[in-house]
């Protein structure tokens, strides 16, 4: 028994040695990024523990409070425990019914930030339009009174957000925070928005003649932005018919199977 | 002896076929001509022969109906008896369904030639009101009513013409409606000197959504063909098998199995194309 286990741990050293040289021989800056990512993946994995962003994910995604999401998350936990229970017979044991609860429980914030994500990317395919929208109205009005004026005409997710910007822009001209707090919440997800926003920030800065120029440059990006997004949304819809469409072939072919068994059985 | 029920059945499905390849060839012609017409005007024609082969299908799901309820009539297995009568409840929703996606198509297409004309004529002329009158002419009757209606709202105030555009966009929910909108405000009641940049611009997406919405509904037809055709091919191909396989079985238990098996093969190819042209008519090619 002891020459087993001193055969297994020599066996795990030998697989741990590969490992180790790979790592060795990678150079430092693949090695300090890969660190860099187990960092990143376990805050992020101590903060989904933690759920530090519960309350703003509730307050996005949903119209109740963050007291009344709590009692419904442990009420759906309690009765699904007591469904899976009753469906195995009472044959759980306490610490398996336990476990199971905290894992649904956990389960509901997890499912919350997958709607958050979903969210966000549904934004970020409409900031083009949103952008567009901008865009235009800057080139009939200055960018301040153009902001200000399309929030008749964005889409409707963007209009609180745009209005506040409008408001702390007529406080402060100069300053490009307004334009920056516009920009945090799709930071991740649609890179180009800073650009853009700072180009809209140099059109109110400068005069006339600047304007038009600098209007251009950033339409033609937008347009392409749009572009791919209507091409992404429309090959979407076009891959799921063509998926759609393998299903009878496969049905067929399990028939046909199904038949020439049957028969062979039969002879 | 003539066997009378295989007969009728063999000649239903002989015409079936025939009336298959005549919409097949209506399509096509249709396709050709909306491609040719589509850019300017005469969308009249273009909804002419989409009636003509809306006929097409309705006669052909007529006859499909009357073969359906035949079989119902004739037919002595309970779950054969429940597909058939699932058939026949279906197909009137899938008529309406593709009836109401047509409508749409042809309403975002006439949106798309609206655009586009009151861009190149907003730039001829400088007036949203004469453009608004000749690109009247330019669509069917359904949005030319409501452009009726903005031109009406153009002699009185700011604000009820705002009211009246906010109805419109509210009507055709598209970012194109909304951008023309605020260039249709500026022109008219705060300066007719707009920059050419604007239309320019204006005119490019439009051209630009246009492609994009033409090429991509001929790959959607033409997926949608391919999907129809290989669905008739997995069926024939079962049915030939089904054919070859007929007397193999000798227990009367097998039998029924078989014919179980069958029923719910059928019944599942049924219920995947139903939920494959629920979602082909749902999800309209759009901005």
């Amino acid at each position: 028994m002891i020459d087993n286990l001193f055969l297994d741990r020599y066996r795990f050293i030998l697989f741990i040695i590969p490992f180790l040289i790979m790592l060795l021989l990678l150079e430092n800056h693949y090695a300090s990024n890969m660190i860099k990512q187990i960092k990143k993946y376990s805050i992020a994995m101590i903060n989904s523990i933690q759920e530090k962003s519960l309350n703003d994910l509730i307050s996005a995604n949903f119209m109740i409070n963050s007291d009344t999401f709590q009692l419904i998350r442990i009420l759906v936990s309690i009765i699904i425990c007591l469904c899976v229970w009753l469906a195995l017979d009472k044959k759980l044991l306490v610490w398996q019914l336990i476990i199971m609860l905290i894992i649904i429980y956990k389960f509901c914030y997890l499912y919350l930030k997958m709607l958050d994500q979903k969210r966000k990317k549904h934004l970020s395919t409409l900031m083009p339009y949103c952008l567009k929208s901008i865009i235009y109205l800057c080139y009939i009005y200055p960018v301040n009174n153009a902001l200000a004026k399309s929030i008749n005409y964005v889409p409707d997710e963007f209009k609180d957000q745009l209005s506040t910007m409008v408001n702390e822009i007529d406080n402060n001209p100069t300053s490009f925070q307004p334009y920056q707090r516009f920009i945090d919440p799709y930071q991740g997800k649609m890179v180009t928005l800073n650009m853009y926003m700072h180009v809209l920030f140099r059109i109110s800065q400068s005069s006339d003649n600047e304007t038009s120029k600098l209007l251009s440059s950033i339409n033609q990006s937008v347009s392409d932005e749009l572009n791919m997004v209507r091409c992404s949304k429309n090959k979407t819809i076009n891959d799921t018919i063509q998926y759609l469409g393998l299903i009878p072939v496969i049905l067929v072919t399990l028939m046909m199977g199904y038949l020439l068994v049957m028969v062979s059985g039969s002879i | 002896m003539i066997n009378w029920s295989l007969t009728i059945t063999t000649l239903i499905i002989f015409v079936l076929i025939i009336m298959f390849c005549w919409w097949l060839f209506a399509t096509k012609k249709m396709k050709t001509e909306k491609i040719s017409k589509v850019r300017w005007q005469d969308s009249l024609s273009y909804i002419n022969s989409g009636t003509r082969t809306q006929l097409v299908f309705s006669a052909m799901y007529i006859i499909l109906i009357m073969f359906l309820f035949f079989k119902i009539i004739t037919i002595t297995d309970k779950l054969n008896y429940i597909i058939l009568a699932c058939i026949v409840i279906i197909v009137p929703y899938i008529i309406s369904t593709n009836k109401k996606r047509k409508q749409k198509e042809i309403v975002f297409t006439d949106i798309i030639i609206y655009c586009h004309n009151m861009a190149l004529l907003l730039k001829q002329t400088g007036n949203v009101y004469l453009s608004l009158n000749k690109v009247v002419d330019d669509v069917n009757d359904l949005l030319g009513a409501d452009i009726k209606n903005i031109i009406n709202s153009l002699e009185a105030s700011k604000l009820e013409t705002e009211k009246i555009l906010m109805q419109f966009n509210y009507k055709y929910p598209y970012t194109i409606i909304k951008n023309l909108n605020a260039i249709l405000i500026h022109m008219h009641y705060e300066n007719d000197q707009i920059n050419d940049a604007v239309l320019n611009t204006f005119y490019d997406d439009t051209e630009r959504l246009n492609k994009d919405v033409k090429e991509n509904s001929i790959k959607r037809k033409s997926l949608r063909l391919q999907y129809i055709l290989i669905t008739i091919g997995c069926l024939l191909s079962y049915w030939f098998l089904l054919n070859q396989l007929e007397g193999v079985f000798t227990s009367d238990m097998m039998n029924d199995s078989f014919k179980f098996i069958n029923s719910i093969y059928l019944l599942l190819t049924l219920i995947v194309l139903f939920i494959v042209d629920c979602y082909f008519n749902n999800n309209i090619t759009r901005e």
